[in-house]
C-alpha cells in the first residue's frame, strides 16, 4: 500500500514537470480579450485585426503547449493587444452605425415635417382662396344691396360712418293715430328694402324716430314699436332674423325743425342701417344709449322724466298725406335743447 | 532621422556577428505607429489610450537600448509589445472619437428635432 501511494506520487510528480503548468496571466488575458472581440455585434468589422490577433494567440497556445513559456507571454502579449484593438475597432465602426442610423432617421423626419408643411401650406392656399371667393361675392352682394336698395323709390340712401342708412319717411309708413302698425300701402317699399339686403351679410339695425310732440316716455315707446314692426316684416321678407335688430330713438335724433309740420314730417321716420361689421347683429352687443335716446331694452325700468320748462299743447296728429317724393333729409345737425320742445 | 540614425549605428555594432539581425523594420513600424497615436486628440483623453501610447513608448525606449546592447532578439519582442500596444493605443483613441461624434450628433438631432416639433405644434 506505502508502495503504491509512493508509485503514484512520483507519476504524478513527473507528469505535472515534463507537461505545461498553469499558463502565465498573459495568455489567459488574452483569451478573454480574443472572445470578448470575437463576441461584439459588430466583431465582422473588425475582421483582419480580429484574424491578426488569432494568429498571435494561436503562436502562443503552441509556444505554451511546447514549454516556450516566454515565447508564449510575448505572444499572448501581443494576442491581447490585438484583440483589443479589433474591439475598438468594432466599437468605432458600431458607433459609426449609430450616427449613420441616426442621421438617416433625422433624414426621415425632417421629410416628413416638409410634407406636412407642405400639406399644410396647400391647406392654407386652398382655405385662402375660398376665403377670397368668399370676401369677392360679400362685396358683390353688398354692391349689389346697396344699388339696387338707392333705386327704391322712397328710400333715401346715404352712406354714413355706422354703414349705409335707409331712410324711409314716415310718411305713409305708419297710421297717423301713433300706431305701430305698417300701412299697406307702404309694405311694397320694404319688401324692396328686404329683397335689396337679403343676399348681404352685414348686420342690419332698423332706428324709429318721431317729432318732439308728445311725451318722451310715450314716443320712446311708440318708435320701439314702429322699429320692431319693420323688423318684423323684414324677416318675414327672408331676411335672417339673427341679422337684424331694432331700437326706438324717440325724438332724441331730430334731423330738422321740430316747430314747423314739415320738419316734424321729416324728424318721424324710419332708418334701416346696413351696418359696416359683417356677421350676426344677435351676436353683437347693442351700442351704448345716446344720452336721451332709448334703447330696445326691456329690462330697462322706466326712468322718471323732469318736467318740461315749456310744456307744449298736445298737437293733433298729422293728417296722412299721399306719398310724395321724399325730399332730401338735411344733414343732422345738434339742435338745442330750447328748440325741441 | 533620429530613428535611421540610430538603425545604422546599431547595424554598425551588430555587423561583428551577433546571431539575430536587427529588427529595423519591427523598430520603424512600432515608431510609426505610436506617432499616428500620438497625433490621436482623443489618445489624450481616454485613459485606456493613453496607459497603452504609454506602454507603447517605454517599450519603444527599452528595445532602443537592447539593440544598443546587441539583445536583438529581446529587442525584437519587445518591438513586436510596442507596436501591439502603439495599434491598440490608436484604436481605442478612434473608438474614443467615434463614441463622442456619434454622442454628439444625436445630441444635435434630438435638439433639432424637438425645436422642429415646437415649431410645427405652435403653428
Amino acid at each position: 500500500m506505502k508502495r503504491s501511494i509512493v508509485a503514484f506520487a512520483s507519476v504524478a510528480a513527473l507528469s505535472i514537470g515534463c507537461g505545461p503548468g498553469r499558463p502565465p496571466n498573459q495568455l489567459v488575458d488574452a483569451r478573454i480579450a480574443y472572445q470578448q472581440a470575437s463576441g461584439h455585434p459588430s466583431a465582422r468589422m473588425a475582421g483582419p485585426d480580429l484574424v491578426e490577433a488569432k494568429q498571435s494567440l494561436d503562436a502562443a497556445e503552441r509556444a505554451y503547449r511546447d514549454g516556450d513559456t516566454e515565447k508564449a507571454k510575448n505572444l499572448a502579449y501581443v494576442a491581447h493587444r490585438m484583440a483589443l484593438a479589433a474591439q475598438a475597432r468594432a466599437e468605432t465602426a458600431r458607433a459609426g452605425e449609430t450616427k449613420r442610423t441616426a442621421l438617416a432617421e433625422f433624414q426621415r423626419f425632417r421629410e416628413m415635417q416638409a410634407q406636412a408643411t407642405r400639406a399644410e401650406l396647400e391647406r392654407a392656399k386652398g382655405a385662402l382662396t375660398i376665403a377670397q371667393q368668399e370676401a369677392q361675392a360679400q362685396r358683390q352682394a353688398r354692391e349689389a344691396a346697396e344699388a339696387k336698395a338707392s333705386q327704391i323709390e322712397g328710400v333715401q340712401s346715404q352712406k354714413s360712418e355706422r354703414g349705409l342708412v335707409l331712410t324711409l319717411l314716415d310718411s305713409g309708413l305708419f297710421p297717423p293715430s301713433g300706431k305701430a302698425d305698417i300701412l299697406p300701402s307702404a309694405k311694397d317699399r320694404l319688401a324692396e328694402v328686404a329683397s335689396a339686403l337679403k343676399d348681404d351679410t352685414r348686420s342690419i339695425l332698423v332706428v324709429a324716430h318721431t317729432d318732439a310732440q308728445g311725451p318722451q316716455e310715450k314716443n320712446a315707446q311708440l318708435t320701439e314699436q314702429q322699429a320692431n314692426s319693420v323688423r318684423q316684416f323684414l324677416i318675414q321678407q327672408g331676411i335672417d332674423e339673427q341679422r337684424i335688430r331694432s331700437e326706438g330713438a324717440g325724438s332724441s335724433q331730430p334731423i330738422a325743425d321740430n316747430k314747423t309740420p314739415q320738419g316734424r314730417s321729416l324728424n318721424r321716420r324710419v332708418e334701416i342701417i346696413v351696418e359696416e361689421t359683417p356677421g350676426s347683429g344677435a351676436m353683437q352687443a347693442p351700442p351704448p344709449a345716446q344720452p336721451g335716446q332709448k334703447a330696445k331694452t326691456p329690462a330697462e325700468p322706466p326712468k322718471p322724466q323732469p318736467p318740461a320748462t315749456q310744456p307744449q299743447p298736445q298737437q293733433p296728429p298729422p293728417s296722412p298725406q299721399p306719398q310724395q317724393p321724399m325730399p332730401s333729409p338735411q344733414p343732422q345737425q345738434p339742435v338745442p335743447p330750447g328748440e325741441q320742445k | 532621422m533620429k530613428t535611421l540614425m540610430l538603425v545604422v549605428a546599431v547595424a554598425a555594432l551588430a555587423g561583428c556577428g551577433a546571431a539575430t539581425p536587427i529588427p529595423a523594420d519591427r523598430l520603424a513600424r512600432a515608431q510609426e505607429t505610436v506617432t499616428l497615436a500620438e497625433s490621436m486628440p482623443a489618445t489624450t483623453t481616454d485613459p485606456k489610450a493613453l496607459q497603452h501610447l504609454q506602454l507603447a513608448k517605454n517599450q519603444l525606449d527599452h528595445a532602443r537600448k537592447l539593440m544598443i546592447d546587441g539583445e536583438n532578439e529581446d529587442a525584437k519582442w519587445v518591438l513586436m509589445r510596442a507596436e501591439a500596444d502603439a495599434k491598440a493605443a490608436l484604436y481605442l483613441a478612434n473608438a474614443s472619437a467615434a463614441k463622442t461624434d456619434a454622442q454628439q450628433t444625436i445630441e444635435s438631432i434630438r435638439q433639432a428635432m424637438s425645436t422642429m416639433q415646437q415649431g410645427g405644434s405652435g403653428s
